[in-house]
């Protein structure tokens, strides 16, 4: 394996990624916002997209950190472009990029295929959905309670169903995003 | 390019320095996801939320009615899913309900106080301003501020690029709004292989430039008059998330 040392050239991949991931990031706001109209459980379907930075890092610079870091840049210039999101989205940023480093740490590091990024992007909505139960709990607990007063879910499932909608999402964005960036760097 | 930024901060002569007024809408955004009580949220909105809207409606005008479309989604989600307990008032046939006015107001006012804090930041700070500041009077580590700062730089090339491929795009007979994933892919293929090989040559001249040997600089934060004003208004705010002041 090539040096795990960071070099000047990865950090400009990192920015390449980070401004290619603040684009991305900027139009799932109406992404999300078309889903919305759909209805509030198909919201986690349209989150991937916001995963992607992750995925694009690591797969571009293929060093440990570049997941993590990838995600946070994103992250960092949606929050000065600005979006509706302002400063929270740092919080999604950090939690999304831990659990997409996670990913590609359980494969040694070994992997940057397109396998590993739809590993990395399902895992990444494990930090999605810890965000969005700190930032915001009320539409989750809204969701919880009405999903079993209607008898249809307890709130375990539909923290499943929810974990499940983000995995989905993630990891199919994942997959695309480590096909384009496979592709763009040849 | 630095017209447009001419009214914002960063100056020496700025009232407010920018790492100051970082921290501040860092301060404020986690105080806003710490509390759920609507009277608590609604401080945080007057105080900062409301001001940021203001200044940010000037620089990013079409934010503010997505997050009027944001805020109304919010009540409808709501409505659709809680709406129990006393009426609180009614539209037409349609009544809203306690449990539905209740969160649909501690989420509205979390929403602003959020973006507002964001647009407080945003529309008063030159990003590269907020970079440097980020490095040299917060200490974030000169790598990451380089792709920070570098990806900022890359944002108008990769419009640029855009309006180029979509160009030739029409040149070549194919649809205006790209619908299909083969549209997608023609269109952004092209722009992520030009902006990963521009990347790979402004890293290979940054560091045939001497990058890495380059000392690093730190700056001891100024402190400003206005940055008095900002102290106030965070300690007055934690207070009263704290339960130790207002309402």
């Amino acid at each position: 394996m090539a040096s795990r040392r960071w070099t000047v050239i990865d950090f400009a991949l990192l920015g390449v990624s980070g401004a290619v991931a603040a684009v991305i990031f900027y139009a799932a706001w109406y992404v999300w916002d078309l889903f919305s109209a759909v209805g509030p459980l198909a919201r986690p379907l349209s989150v991937g997209l916001w995963f992607t930075g992750s995925i694009i890092a690591a797969t571009l610079i293929k060093k440990p950190g570049a997941a993590f870091l990838g995600e946070l840049l994103g992250a960092v210039i949606e929050a000065i472009l600005p979006t509706r999101g302002g400063f929270t989205n740092v919080i999604y940023g950090v939690l999304q990029g831990i659990f997409a480093e996670l990913g590609y740490r359980l494969l040694g590091y070994k992997r940057w295929d397109i396998v590993a990024g739809a590993i990395a992007g399902a895992l990444a909505g494990v930090g999605e959905l810890l965000a969005t139960l700190v930032v915001y709990r009320e539409i989750f607990q809204a969701v919880s309670d009405v999903g079993s007063e209607v008898g249809l879910a307890s709130p375990g499932a539909i923290i499943v169903y929810w974990l499940a909608a983000n995995a989905v999402s993630g990891a199919l964005y994942g997959a695309i995003a480590a096909a384009a960036a496979r592709s763009a760097r040849g | 390019m630095r017209s447009g930024y001419s009214r914002r901060l960063g100056g020496s002569r700025a009232p407010v320095s920018v790492s100051a007024l970082l921290l501040y809408s860092l301060w404020v955004t986690v105080l806003a996801v710490a509390t759920s009580d609507p009277w608590k949220l609604g401080f945080l909105a007057l105080v900062t939320g409301l001001p940021g809207l203001v200044l940010g409606y000037r620089r990013y005008g079409v934010l503010v009615p997505l997050l009027g479309l944001s805020l109304l989604g919010t009540f409808l989600n709501m409505l659709l899913l809680y709406n129990v307990g006393d009426p609180v008032f009614s539209i037409g046939p349609l009544v809203v309900r306690e449990e539905a006015w209740r969160r649909t107001v501690s989420l509205d006012l979390r929403i602003l106080s959020l973006a507002g804090a964001g647009l407080l930041f945003a529309s008063t700070v030159n990003p590269r301003d907020a970079v440097r500041s980020l490095e040299v009077e917060l200490g974030m580590p000169r790598g990451f501020a380089f792709a920070l700062a570098f990806a900022l730089r890359l944002l108008p090339l990769v419009y640029r690029d855009l309006q180029e491929v979509m160009a030739v795009r029409r040149m070549r007979g194919y649809r205006r709004v790209p619908i299909t994933p083969g549209d997608y892919r023609s269109l952004f293929m092209p722009l992520l292989s030009v902006t990963v090989e521009r990347g790979i040559w402004v890293g290979v001249a940054a560091e045939l430039r001497g990058f890495s040997l380059r000392p690093r600089r730190r700056v001891r934060p100024r402190f400003r008059r206005g940055d008095l004003v900002l102290l106030v208004l965070a300690v007055l705010q934690g207070l009263v998330v704290a339960g130790l002041a207002g309402p």
